[in-house]
C-alpha cells in the first residue's frame, strides 16, 4: 500500500511543481479506516495526503463536470480502470479534452462495497466487491499518462457468483411482472436526484427534470413522476453508460440502477455490437448512422 | 403533566407494540430491507429492527410528506370546484406511532414545529405532528459520526419523544413525558409496573469533542472564507444529506394539471441544488456548492438558532453517513471551532 501511496504522491509532486497542471484530484483517508474520500491537492507540500487502495470507491471523473473545477484548466486525476472509461466517453463528447487532463492510472482488481465496508469489511474477495468488479474487463486504465500496478491480488472466482444475476431473472419475466417489480423500486425514489449528480455523464447544465416550460417530467413524488424520472435518465444513459456504478452507490434507498444500466448496455451491444468507453476515437453509438442499422425507419 | 416513570419487560413490551397493532394503531419502526433499515409500517412487534443505531432516512416524511396535495381544483364550464388537502391528512385520528426511533429523530420534531408555525401556521405539518406519537429508545452506543451531545441533546435525551424507554439489561425503564404519551400506554396499564423517578436510570456523562457557540462565533463572522470554497470542492450536490436529514424541511411549490382538472402539491426541495437559488435572469446568488453548503451550516448553526432557541440539526449524523463523498459535517463543524480560535 505505502508503496502505490509513494507512488501516487511522487508523479503528484512532479506534476504541480512543474506546473504541468494547477490540480490534483485523487482520494484520502476517511471518515473510517474503510471509506476513502476525494482530495483536491493544489500545493506540492500537500500530497502526501494521497492515498489508493480497495476501498477508494468514487469515480472521481464527476468532479470533472463541475464549474469549480474546470477553472483550474489542466487537472491530474487519480483513476481506476472503469472510471477511465468515464474519462474516454466525456473527450468522445468533446466534454474534456485530452490536453487539458493528465491521467493517473492505477490498475485494480476491484473495490470493496461500501455498505460492507461500514461494517468492518476489509476482504476482497467475490463476496465483498461489486458486481461490475467480477465483469471488469478493464482492470488496467485504458488511457493514462502514469500508471500504478496494483497492490491487491486478483479476485478467484468459484462460479457459484454469477454478477448481475438479476437481470437474467428480470428477462425471463412477463412485462407486467416487470412492471410490478420496478414500480415497486421506484417507489422508493425521492427524487433526489443523487444518481444523476454521482454520474460522471450526467452533465447537463440544466437536466430535462429542471426544464419546466413546458413540464417535461411530473414534479410529484408519486408513481408516474418516479418512473417518469427513472427512466428518462436510464435512457440518456443509453450507449454511454459505462458502468462505474456511483448512481446506485449514492442512491439513498438502495434502487438497483444497476439493473437498468447493466440490461441498457447489454441491449447496446446486441443491437449495435458497441460498448460505451473503451474507445475514444469511436463515435457514440448514438451520434451516427450507420446502414447497418437493424432499424429500417431511417432508410 | 409531570413526567412518570414505569417499567417494562422486553416481553411486555412485544405484547405492547402487538396489542397497539391489533387496536388499529398503525406503527412506524426501523425495518430492514434492501439491505439496509428504514423506518415503515410494521405488521408486528417481531418485523422491527431495534438492534440498529438509526435507520438510513429520518422519519421527517411522516411529518412533511415527500409530494403532498395543498388542493386539488376541477373546471366545470365557468364554475370552478376546490377541494382543500387538509381533508386528506392522513393518521389524524392519534392513531400513528413512531416506536422505536432515536432521541435525535425525537428532537428534530419540536424544531421544525418552530419553523412550520413562525408566522404562517401549517396545518398540514401541524395537523400530522399533533397527531404523531413519538416512542423513542435511547442509544447505548453511540457511532462516531453521532454528535447529539455536542448539539445540546444526549444519546439518552427525551426532547421531543412522548415516551422514552432505556433498555438495562432484559427489561425497560421508560418515562412519560406528557399526556400523549399517557394516553398511549393507559389502555394497557397492566403491562407496566410504575416506578419512582430514582428508581429510573441516570443519564451517563456523555463527552463532547467541540462546543456548537464556537463554531457559531466562526460563522458569525466569516460568510467569506476560503474554507467553504475548498473544503467543499468535493461535494457534488446530490442534496443526499438534506433528504435525509430530519430537521432540514425546504419544500417546492408546484402545480400540475391540465384544462379540466389539476393540484397544487409541495415536494421536498434542496438547498444544495444549484437550481434552488437560480434567478430567472441567470444569476445564481448561490454559485458554487461551497456556497450551498456554507448556506446548509449557516442555517443550521447560526440563522435557526438566532431565529429560535437552540440548532436546526441534532447531530444524527446521518448526512455524514449517507454522503457518496464522505463529507462528514462532525468534522466540519469541529473545523469551524478550531477556525473560531485560529
Ligand atoms: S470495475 Fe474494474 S477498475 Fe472498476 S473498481 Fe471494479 S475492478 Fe476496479
Ligand atoms: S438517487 Fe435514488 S432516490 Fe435519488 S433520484 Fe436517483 S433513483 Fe431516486
Ligand atoms: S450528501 Fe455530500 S455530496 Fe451530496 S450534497 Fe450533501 S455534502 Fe454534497
Ligand atoms: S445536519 Fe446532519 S447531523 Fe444534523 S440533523 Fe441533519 S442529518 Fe443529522
Amino acid at each position: 500500500m505505502a508503496n502505490i501511496d509513494e507512488k501516487l504522491q511522487k508523479i503528484a509532486r512532479d506534476l504541480l511543481e512543474s506546473k504541468e497542471v494547477s490540480l490534483i484530484i485523487g482520494y484520502t483517508g476517511g471518515s473510517h479506516p474503510q471509506r476513502m474520500r476525494p482530495v483536491f491537492i493544489t500545493k506540492p507540500e500537500d500530497v502526501g495526503r494521497l492515498s489508493f487502495n480497495r476501498h477508494s470507491v468514487q469515480d472521481l471523473a464527476v468532479f470533472l463536470k463541475k464549474q469549480e473545477v474546470k477553472k483550474f484548466g489542466r487537472i491530474g486525476i487519480v483513476v481506476k480502470g472503469c472510471d477511465e472509461k468515464a474519462l474516454n466517453v466525456l473527450m468522445q463528447e468533446y466534454q474534456v479534452s485530452r490536453e487539458n487532463i493528465k491521467i493517473i492510472g492505477v490498475e485494480c482488481n476491484g473495490v470493496i462495497r461500501q455498505d460492507l465496508a461500514d461494517k468492518g469489511e476489509t476482504d476482497l474477495s467475490e463476496n465483498t466487491v461489486y458486481d461490475k468488479c467480477l465483469m471488469c474487463g478493464e482492470h488496467t486504465p485504458i488511457l493514462h499518462d502514469y500508471l500504478i500496478e496494483c497492490a491487491d491480488p486478483q479476485i478467484s472466482m468459484s462460479g457459484d457468483i454469477k454478477p448481475f444475476a438479476k437481470i437474467e431473472e428480470l428477462d425471463s419475466m412477463s412485462s407486467e411482472e416487470k412492471d410490478v417489480f420496478w414500480e415497486k423500486e421506484f417507489d422508493k425514489c425521492i427524487k433526489c436526484y443523487a444518481c444523476r449528480q454521482a454520474c460522471p455523464l450526467c452533465y447537463c447544465s440544466r437536466c430535462i427534470v429542471e426544464k419546466n416550460v413546458p413540464q417535461w417530467i411530473d414534479t410529484n413524488f408519486g408513481k408516474i413522476g418516479n418512473a417518469q424520472w427513472n427512466l428518462i435518465r436510464a435512457y440518456h444513459l443509453a450507449g454511454r453508460c459505462i458502468g462505474c456504478g456511483e448512481c446506485e452507490r449514492a442512491c439513498p434507498v438502495n434502487i438497483p440502477l444497476m439493473l437498468i444500466n447493466g440490461k441498457m448496455a447489454r441491449s447496446i451491444h446486441d443491437l449495435f455490437g458497441y460498448k460505451s468507453g473503451l474507445d475514444v476515437d469511436a463515435k457514440p453509438v448514438f451520434g451516427v448512422f450507420s446502414e447497418s442499422d437493424f432499424n429500417d425507419f431511417i432508410k | 403533566m409531570e413526567e412518570k416513570y414505569f417499567e417494562i419487560s422486553a416481553e411486555d413490551l412485544k405484547k405492547f407494540v402487538d396489542s397497539m397493532i391489533k387496536d388499529n394503531f398503525e406503527i412506524i419502526a426501523p425495518m430492514d430491507r434492501d439491505g439496509d433499515t428504514f423506518y415503515g409500517k410494521i405488521g408486528k412487534f417481531d418485523d422491527a429492527n431495534l438492534d440498529i443505531l438509526l435507520p438510513k432516512m429520518s422519519y421527517k416524511e411522516y411529518l412533511l410528506p415527500k409530494t403532498e396535495t395543498l388542493f386539488e381544483y376541477s373546471f366545470s364550464g365557468v364554475d370552478i370546484d376546490i377541494k382543500d388537502g387538509i381533508e386528506s391528512v392522513e393518521g389524524k385520528n392519534r392513531k400513528r406511532v413512531i416506536f422505536g426511533g432515536r432521541p435525535c429523530d425525537a428532537a428534530a420534531g419540536p424544531i421544525m414545529e418552530k419553523v412550520f408555525n413562525w408566522g404562517y401556521k401549517d396545518d398540514f405539518f401541524n395537523e400530522r405532528f399533533k397527531n404523531l406519537t413519538i416512542v423513542s429508545i435511547a442509544c447505548e452506543k453511540p457511532d462516531d459520526y453521532c454528535f447529539c451531545a455536542e448539539m445540546q441533546l444526549s444519546p439518552e435525551s427525551s426532547h421531543g419523544s412522548d415516551l422514552l424507554l432505556k433498555k438495562t439489561g432484559d427489561k425497560y425503564s421508560a418515562v412519560v413525558v406528557n399526556d400523549k404519551g399517557l394516553e398511549l400506554i393507559a389502555s394497557y396499564l397492566n403491562l407496566f409496573k410504575e416506578i419512582a423517578k430514582d428508581e429510573f436510570p441516570p443519564d451517563k456523562d456523555w463527552k463532547k469533542i467541540f462546543e456548537i457557540e464556537k463554531a457559531k462565533s466562526f460563522l458569525d463572522k466569516n460568510f467569506k472564507h476560503n474554507y467553504f470554497q475548498d473544503r467543499f470542492l468535493s461535494c457534488i450536490g446530490c442534496g443526499i444529506c438534506t433528504y435525509t436529514c430530519p430537521t432540514c424541511h425546504c419544500f417546492d411549490i408546484q402545480d400540475e394539471g391540465d384544462m379540466k382538472k389539476g393540484k397544487r402539491i409541495r415536494n421536498w426541495d434542496s438547498c444544495q441544488f444549484a437550481i434552488f437559488t437560480l434567478h430567472t435572469s441567470g444569476h445564481n446568488p448561490r454559485n458554487t456548492q461551497g456556497d450551498r453548503y456554507r448556506q446548509r451550516l449557516m442555517h443550521k448553526f447560526k440563522i435557526y438558532s438566532e431565529k429560535f432557541d437552540k440548532y436546526l440539526c441534532v447531530g444524527c449524523g446521518r448526512c455524514s453517513r449517507n454522503c457518496p463523498q464522505d463529507i462528514n459535517i462532525k468534522e466540519v463543524v469541529k473545523d469551524l471551532t478550531e477556525l473560531a480560535s485560529a
